[in-house]
């Protein structure tokens, strides 16, 4: 345990006392770090009367063991809260320079409890924790507010974590950001942190990471950077997935779609207008990366000439280029000038894109009149009258007020019934509709967090049958895009497994990215035992690989507990109205097959198949007989003798 | 010997930092690295600042207790840690911003080519880091550049 520190910090706003706790070490070896750390703190803190803007809603901020170390692409820090989108579970992960900085100060975690009085930020210098005064700060952008910092503290090597207007003005799905565009994006964390005055958290941390086993771990690691390095793609922008999931996966994109209308196919000229070959020959200037990744995924833009001339950003980010395809917008200008705006207002794109394509939908269908929409001309593919939407959304006025609410709030308040034009999952929309085929969806509509495409990894639909046999013998069929016959026994088993693995990679520090595509999925199966040597040579904490995916699993159940204990049951595994509205191959697909891949999964999980409750006999085996305790009290639970 | 930096390819993502203080003290801190990248967040430029190995150190100059001198036969910087009065005039003359001051013991850290192998070179995914062990560009034109 030579490396993993295991101190909190706990800091109350309301009283401005702040402790140092010492995390045990049987509670870092059953829930790891980071995710893990924070969704057992928020079972433990939060209870179903919390409201998420209240000052009583924690706001935790966690890290894992690798985090900092040398391990490839361990910049990775996790934002955990009720979910003021959502009310369910809220945790969000971010990557950039911040996470490390805690580590080097000495800390796994941080609480924040209560609200102060007025805007403060959090300054911790290895030993040395301030709440400074922040209302010289109030009402700056995210990029504004981290250079002011940087200048008051007279060090421009701080890390910060920081929300902007969105943040402020409760924007139920405003973000974190961290540098240009690291962003803890979904579940709206930036209005927790805004609902207690806290603008932004800056760190500057001194401390060695001691290595447990230095030689083996450095051999380990360079394994691992090489392996990435082998097989990253230099092409890999956001831009350009969006642009490969368009031409390869054209399925996904085409056909009459929630939005009533034909999406782009491949080949199509929008999407070689928006995509990332054009990105990356007329408008990339360098790639930038996360603390510690020989990935690199973030391109540094520039625009040259037109309208925009003379901006410059980083990103954009997956969620944000899928605002073209949704809203029908067919230049890459104003996309990058959104990109900006939604960086520096700290909003999460993929909630934002969704309710404004939502809003969009229902001008197009004379839902909603100019006069209400503070008269913007929404039809599709006007940017100028998207980005005009994305400052009434951030400063809450007109009908951006309706907006900030989120998308399952936004279309109640709305009625007129435009509810059925959109479909969060639990309350927050999925990057996109599972329209490739059906196998997708299972991972997105079990996620503890809500809709949801990286708490899966579901790999099933894009990989090759032969290699997932090889690993998930029980797998009988296997999707093909498109394909009428396909045989989905064996699935449930699979998500389970991609579930459980995708908490262990969101709570050891590692970036899910390296995890799925850069080390090839090819080797997934060996990646437990890759990051058990990594954790066991960094720290001296001795992990295998069946342990971790222990660890995974109990992190999963956590999670779903406190969704169970907030009133969720298995009607809320789906798409909310999905499937009165839509007739489209992969959705019917996913009808189809939902009930056989879903069995599947709550079997393989030891859940109840009828009700979709944890059993009493599963949570103790996981070292979870509390969590059991409360359950039953809340009736959110079958008993197994 | 010195290590030439190819701007354009670095991404800042640090793993320079990261492997120069494993290789020194076998703990992970890049604060105690002998490389930094200074990132300029607005402008989306990294820029790596390691010791260039100047013909006529600035550092060496300033130093009261000539700690730091020349090693002729490497051509390279090097620090005299017994006589270094941890004073860090030597990082505030250093035109390239290259020298840092270690946290903990306040002594310079310097690169010292890790004796003809350096690790920030063997570990830089990209290229932005290049040995150059003969000097086959000048330090002059070098300085120039930078």
């Amino acid at each position: 345990m030579k490396s993993w520190p295991l101190k909190s910090i706990i800091i109350d706003l309301t009283s401005r006392k702040i402790k140092i706790r010492e995390t045990h070490e049987n509670f870092a070896r059953l829930y790891l770090g980071e995710r893990g750390f924070n969704s057992r703190k928020l079972w433990d803190l939060v209870n179903s009367e919390t409201d998420a803007l209240n000052p009583n809603n924690p706001l935790l901020i966690g890290i894992g063991p690798l985090c900092g170390t040398l391990a490839p692409c361990s910049s990775r820090f996790t934002i955990s809260a009720k979910s003021p989108l959502t009310d369910i579970l809220g945790s969000s992960n971010c990557g950039g320079h911040f996470g490390p900085e805690l580590r080097y100060a000495g800390y796994n975690q941080l609480i924040i409890l209560g609200k102060s009085k007025y805007p403060v930020y959090l300054w911790i210098d290895d030993e040395n924790i301030e709440i400074r005064d922040a209302r010289n700060i109030w009402g700056q952008d995210t990029w504004k507010t981290q250079e002011i910092i940087m200048e008051d503290l007279g060090d421009a090597t701080v890390k910060s974590i920081c929300i902007g207007l969105a943040g402020e003005n409760l924007v139920r799905y405003a973000c974190i950001i961290s540098g240009l565009s690291s962003a803890a994006g979904r579940t709206g964390m930036g209005a927790v942190m805004g609902s207690k005055n806290l603008k932004a958290v800056s760190i500057r941390g001194t401390k060695d990471i001691e290595i447990s086993e230095p030689d083996k771990f450095i051999v380990k690691c360079k394994e691992v950077f090489n392996n990435i390095k082998k097989a990253r793609n230099p092409k890999w922008t956001s831009l350009y997935l969006m642009e490969l999931n368009a031409n390869m996966l054209g399925g996904s994109w085409t056909g009459k779609c929630e939005l009533d209308r034909e999406i782009w196919g491949p080949g199509s000229s929008a999407v070689k207008s928006v995509g990332g070959t054009r990105f990356m020959e007329d408008f990339m200037r360098n790639m930038r990366a996360c603390f510690n990744c020989p990935i690199h995924c973030k391109p540094f833009y520039e625009v040259k000439e037109g309208k925009y001339s003379g901006l410059i950003g980083e990103g954009p980010d997956y969620g944000l280029t899928l605002i073209a395809p949704y809203c029908d917008i067919r230049e890459m200008e104003p996309i990058l000038y959104m990109n900006n705006l939604i960086n520096q207002y700290g909003i999460d794109s993929l909630s934002l894109l969704h309710n404004i394509a939502w809003l969009m939908n229902c001008y197009e269908k004379k839902i909603i009149t100019t006069e209400e929409v503070n008269g913007l001309n929404l039809i599709w593919g006007n940017s100028d009258a998207v980005i005009e939407l994305i400052h009434l959304i951030v400063k809450k006025q007109g009908i951006g007020k309706i907006l900030a609410e989120g998308e399952k709030r936004a279309s109640k308040l709305l009625g007129r019934g435009s509810e059925k034009f959109i479909f969060p999952i639990k309350g927050m929309s999925e990057t996109s509709f599972p329209r490739i085929t059906g196998s997708h969806a299972p991972g997105y509509i079990t996620s503890t967090r809500g809709g949801d495409h990286l708490r899966a990894l579901f790999i099933p639909a894009t990989t090759p049958k032969n290699l997932l046999k090889k690993y998930f013998p029980e797998l009988r069929g296997g999707f093909t895009l498109n394909s009428k016959e396909n045989n989905v026994q064996g699935y449930g088993k699979v998500l389970k497994w991609f579930e459980d693995f995708s908490a262990v990679v969101n709570s050891v520090g590692l970036c899910i990215f390296s995890c799925s595509v850069a080390i090839s999925p090819r080797k997934f199966e060996e990646l437990p035992e890759v990051i058990a040597d990594l954790i066991t040579t960094s720290t001296g904490i001795k992990f295998n690989a069946k342990e971790l995916i222990l660890a995974g699993e109990r992190i999963i159940n956590v999670e779903k507990a406190f969704n169970s204990r907030e009133g969720l049951t298995i009607k809320d595994d789906d798409y909310y109205g999905a499937k009165k509205i839509i007739n489209h191959s992969g959705i019917n697909q996913y009808y189809k097959d939902r009930e056989i891949m879903l069995n599947e999964y709550y079997s393989s999980r030891g859940w109840d198949i009828k009700t979709g409750f944890q059993k009493k006999s599963q949570l103790e085996r996981l070292d979870l007989k509390d969590i059991a305790n409360e359950l039953e009290k809340n009736k959110a639970i079958v008993k197994v003798i | 010997m010195n290590i030439i930096i190819n701007l354009d390819k670095c991404t800042g993502c640090r793993m320079c930092e990261l492997i120069c203080s494993f290789t020194h003290n076998n703990s992970i801190n890049p604060r105690k690295a002998r490389i930094h990248i200074y990132k300029n967040e607005r402008n989306g430029v990294d820029t790596p600042l390691i010791c260039l190995h100047c013909d006529e150190p600035k550092c060496a100059e300033v130093c009261p207790n000539n700690a730091i001198v020349i090693n002729k036969s490497l051509e390279i910087v090097e620090v005299n840690y017994e006589n270094c009065v941890k004073c860090g005039m030597c990082a505030d003359a250093c035109v390239n911003s290259a020298i840092n001051i270690d946290p903990e013991s306040k002594i310079p850290l310097i690169c010292n080519l890790c004796d003809g192998n350096p690790k920030c070179v063997e570990w830089c995914h990209t290229g932005a880091l290049i040995f150059n062990p003969s000097n086959i560009i000048s330090k002059k034109s070098l300085e120039k550049a930078y």
